[in-house]
Parts: C-alpha cells; structure tokens; sequence
C-alpha cells in the first residue's frame, strides 16, 4: 500500500506551522511528503494514485487542551472538522479535498487518515507554542505507525 | 423627516480573497451611503523593511500576499535594480516575465471558475457545483496547476518565491523543463480558449454600466505585458512610473483600514478590462482574433467586463509564456545571475498584477531600504468598486435584500479583490 503525507498549514502564523514542521522532520526520515501548505489544491499536481493519505495540520478545538494530539480516519475527518476558510481562492482544506475527490475516482478510494494538533496560538510568527511543540514527538509517532 | 432603515449588510463578502464587507444604507428617498469595510496590510510591510539590508527586505515583501507572492517579489526586485541602476539581460527579463504569468494564469483561473463563476450557475460555492460542473472545474484545476508549476520551476516553490534575486536567478531550471513548460502551455491553450467562449456567454449587468477611467502600465516594446515604464490612462493621458504621486493621491476613508485612491480627483479602475483598455492594440495571436470578434463584450464602461478580459487574458499569456519560452531557448545556456553592485539610489517598479497596475517605490541608502511605499491594485481599485456598488444599489434597493447583497457582491467579485494573505486551520 503506497502513502502520501500531506503536510498542512501556514509556518508564519505559530501554530498553524505544526504540520509543515512534522512533514520536514518525516521528509528527513525518508518518507514521502508534499509539502501542501495553505493550498491543498498543490495536492492534485502531484497525487499519483496513493492508496492512503497523512493529513497532518494544526487544529481548532474549545474543548481539547493545546498540543493534543487527535487521530481521525475516513468519514470522520469530514464529519468532524468544519474546515474554517479564511482564504477564498485556496478553500478551506477540507472542501478542497472533497471537491478534488470527486474529480479523482483514485483519491475518492484512498484512506484518509488526519493528524491533528490542537493549536494554541494562531497569529504572526514562526515558532510554536511549547505545548504544541511538545506535542511533534506524538505527531511522528502516530504516523510512523499508520504508514 | 425621513426614515432611515437598517442598514443591508454583507459581514463577509463571499468567494474574494481575504475578508470584506458592505453595507448599504437606504432612507425613503433612497441609497444613502454604501460603505466597502476593507482590512489590508500592506503597510506592516513598508515600516518593517526600513532600515533592513536590501535582499532581507527583499525576501519579506512576497510575504505581502500568498497569492500573489510573486508578482510583489518581481516587482519588488524590480524596483531595487531600478534604484541600485542594473538592468537585467533580455534573456532574464524574459524568464522572470514567464514566472510572472505562471501567476497570472493561477490567479486568473481561480477567480473566474471558482469565485465568479458558481453565481452564474447557481451555486454558492465550487464544491456544490463540481458534480453537474465536472469539466469546468477539472479545467480551472488544470490551469491553476499549470501556473503554480511554472511558479515552482522558476520561482523555487509555489509560494514566497526566493529564487528571482538581485541581478537575475539563484538557479534556472534545465532546458528540457524549459521545453516541457513549453509543451504544456501548448496543451492547456485549448483549456484557455474554452474559458474564454464560456465567460463570453455570461450576462453582464447593465445596472453598472457608465464611464471608467482605467489606468494600466504601458508595456515595453509595443507587446501586452506585464512590465513598463509608463502609466496610461483612458482619457488620453501617459506618465512616468515615477510620477505616479503626482497623478493618483491616496487618502483615509473612515469605514477602511485600506487607503482609498483617485487618479485626478476622480476613482478610477485598474485590472485585466483597464489593460484591454488601453493596450489592446498590443494583443496579438489568437487573442487578437477573440479580442476582435468580441470587443462589444470587453466594454469600458462595464466593470463585470474584467471577468471576460481575465479569460481573454488565459488565452494571451499562455501563448505569450511560450514565445517568451523561445527567446530564452534561443539564447541558451543562459547565465543564471549578474554581479551586482549595491549603490545609493531611488526606483520604482509598476507591473500588471493578476488584478492590476502594482507600485513599489524603494530608496537604497548604505545598503539598507532608507524608503519603501507599495500600492496594491485592490487599493486602487477600491473607490470605483464602491462607487459601482452603489450604482448597483440604486437600481434594486427596493428589492429583496437578500438580492441586492448578492448583486453587491457580484459587483465586488468581478473586481477580483485580493484583501487579505491567508492562514487556513480546521475547528473541531
């Protein structure tokens, strides 16, 4: 089974940076990253029929304490997660992941896996707040194991 | 005395780049006020690059936009070579003018098919529309994908571009991928012209119609393009990219954190229609030929015309990348870079971004930016679109509020405004 991690956010706004820095740190170890960024759409450039999918990102949540880390898998990571749009012309990552999987009969079958990490702070900056940067040992962890 | 209701408000404009808003206030004897409510940032930008060395504050100002990163980095080299006195080969000129509508095409494909488009066929959003809209959809994929390629082979990635330095490139990309751009804008020609036809379809609401002034650059060597020295204006007038203070004075409006503009005390537009405008006669190829056989659609007097002349636009820059393509092959190898020396100096770059005429005027002291004053073309852009929303409203404030929003907001949209950078999270 072949599998393509998606590594997602914006690095200049703090938390928001977690899943390009977890994808660097795969991409390292050998593993084969996309670095998405804030555009998911990059994805159907270079999606070559993966059979699985990493989504790793930073997260929202008024409930879970920042640096959670939260492991979602197929209809969930679309049940769950409101993807919020703050940049029309690249939609949110949710939406545009629906909408290129509808475009994509390979992509509609993949398994979609999403790593989350509760974000604490999202405002201009390059660093990671200390629980979230706590939380990248986990991240790696979990997608080791899922690949 | 007359009643005054509450306002019609759209808190967020839907479907533009970044966050909007309008809200139209109406009395018995009509509109009273329309308010564009406007957050931009660029201003961050000038204060913090003073005083940093030169290629640093060059590596900050893409940062202005992720859309569009690399028409500000271009015109921000730009305008430093300009101030330092270095002019890059032909060659380079040409490559840079191909990274630049890598952009062009990106941006364009997404705001015609994703933002504009779900209005004419009755959908509030793209991912609504893809299952009876497969093909449309597919295309502005394939569009988007093309220019974000060309993008990352010459700019070193999607966005934030670092490789267009000071004296040319950091690297060039091989000629065998200068040679596959080639065969896949060749390829995606057909995708541009099938936009065009389809947007040449597409009502455009008279409500809106009256006379604009449009302002575009003047391209270099009679070509339509991107680069130039020279601002031309609809009512006759030409000037110097350097004398842009004097002809077009930005001022605070209460209801906007972004500048409002007149050009001569009056708005004006700036955009893909402005360019067409003005510089028409400068098109070549096939969209000379669509140019001709539908100027009636690409009227000055409409601003729901941009949206055509973004289309017209898809079918020239993709043929224009490829001849671009072929003076750089023709000249190969080309060297990456030229030495260049720092000096004291002023400059100004003005450049045709995706949505219109983009300033960067930078001073070099010592090094280090002693002066930098940018102008987006949403700014720009900003009183005529407001102007049009009123125009807009004065025709249908006695409809359906929930009408008038959606035409407000399809005046805004057909201006392609680009408000804010992006940061995207998901809420659990």
């Amino acid at each position: 089974m072949r599998t393509l991690i998606l590594a997602l956010g914006n690095e200049l706004m703090k938390d928001d940076g977690i899943g390009l820095k977890a994808g660097r740190i795969l991409a390292e170890k050998g593993y084969d990253v996309l670095e998405v960024g804030t555009d998911i759409f990059r994805l159907s450039n270079h999606y070559s029929g993966e059979d699985r999918l990493i989504i790793i990102d930073a997260i929202l949540s008024d409930e879970l304490e920042p640096g959670s880390v939260l492991h979602l898998a197929g209809e969930e990571v679309f049940e769950k997660l409101k993807a919020e749009i703050r940049s029309a012309h690249f939609m949110g990552a949710i939406d545009g992941l629906k909408l290129l999987m509808k475009l994509d009969e390979r992509l509609a079958k993949a398994e979609i896996h999403l790593i989350g990490v509760v974000a604490k702070e999202i405002d201009l900056g390059m660093e990671l707040s200390e629980e979230v940067e706590r939380a990248l040992p986990e991240v790696i962890r979990l997608v080791e194991e899922l690949y | 005395m007359n009643n005054v209701y509450l306002p019609i408000t759209v808190d967020h404009i839907a479907r533009v780049e970044g966050k909007g808003g309008v809200e139209i206030l109406v009395s018995d004897d009509g509109v009273k006020e329309v308010r564009l409510n406007i957050i931009e940032g660029p201003r961050f930008f000038e204060a913090i690059t003073l005083g940093k060395k030169l290629d640093e504050a060059l590596a900050v100002y893409p940062r202005i936009c992720s859309f569009c990163s690399a028409a500000h980095k271009l015109t921000a080299v730009e305008a430093a070579e300009k101030a330092i006195g270095f002019t890059p080969r032909e060659e380079i000129q040409a490559l840079r003018e191909v990274l630049y509508i890598g952009d062009m095409i990106e941006s364009h494909a997404l705001h015609l098919y994703l933002l504009v488009l779900p209005d004419y066929v009755g959908y509030s959003n793209p991912l609504k529309m893809v299952d009876e809209h497969k093909k449309e959809i597919g295309i502005a994929l394939d569009l988007k994908n093309l220019g974000s390629w060309m993008i990352d082979e010459l700019g070193s990635r999607a966005i934030h571009q670092e490789n267009a330095v000071l004296g040319g490139f950091g690297k060039l990309p091989g000629k065998a991928t200068l040679e596959l751009m080639k065969k896949r804008l060749q390829e995606t020609l057909p995708k541009a012209e099938y936009t065009f036809e389809l947007f040449s379809k597409l009502e455009q609401y008279g409500e809106v119609e009256g006379p604009i002034t449009h302002l575009a650059v003047k391209p270099r060597n009679d070509v339509y393009g991107i680069y130039g020295d020279y601002i031309s204006a609809s009512d006759g007038n030409e000037f110097p990219s350097e004398a842009y203070r004097e002809h077009i004075k930005e001022f605070v409006v209460e209801h906007s954190f972004a500048k409002h503009s007149h050009y001569h005390g009056k708005p004006f537009m700036v955009g893909a229609i402005s360019r067409v405008v003005n510089h028409a006669d400068k098109l070549y190829g096939k969209a000379k030929e669509l140019y001709e056989a539908h100027k009636d659609l690409l009227r000055p007097t409409n601003p729901f015309a941009n949206n055509l002349a973004q289309a017209l636009e898809l079918v020239y820059f993709t043929e224009r990348a490829i001849d671009l393509i072929d003076e750089a092959l023709a000249k190969w190898p080309i060297r990456p870079r030229d030495e260049v020396e720092i000096k004291d100096g002023f400059g100004v770059s003005t450049t045709e971004a995706p949505r219109g005429i983009l300033v960067y005027a930078l001073e070099v002291r010592d090094g280090k930016v002693a002066y930098a004053d940018i102008i987006t073309p949403t700014a720009f852009n900003l009183a005529m679109m407001e102007q049009h929303v009123r125009m807009m409203a004065e025709k249908h404030y006695n409809d359906d509020p929930e009408r008038l929003k959606y035409l407000a907001e399809m005046v805004v949209r057909a201006y392609d405004p680009c408000i804010s950078c992006s940061v995207h999270v998901a809420r659990l």
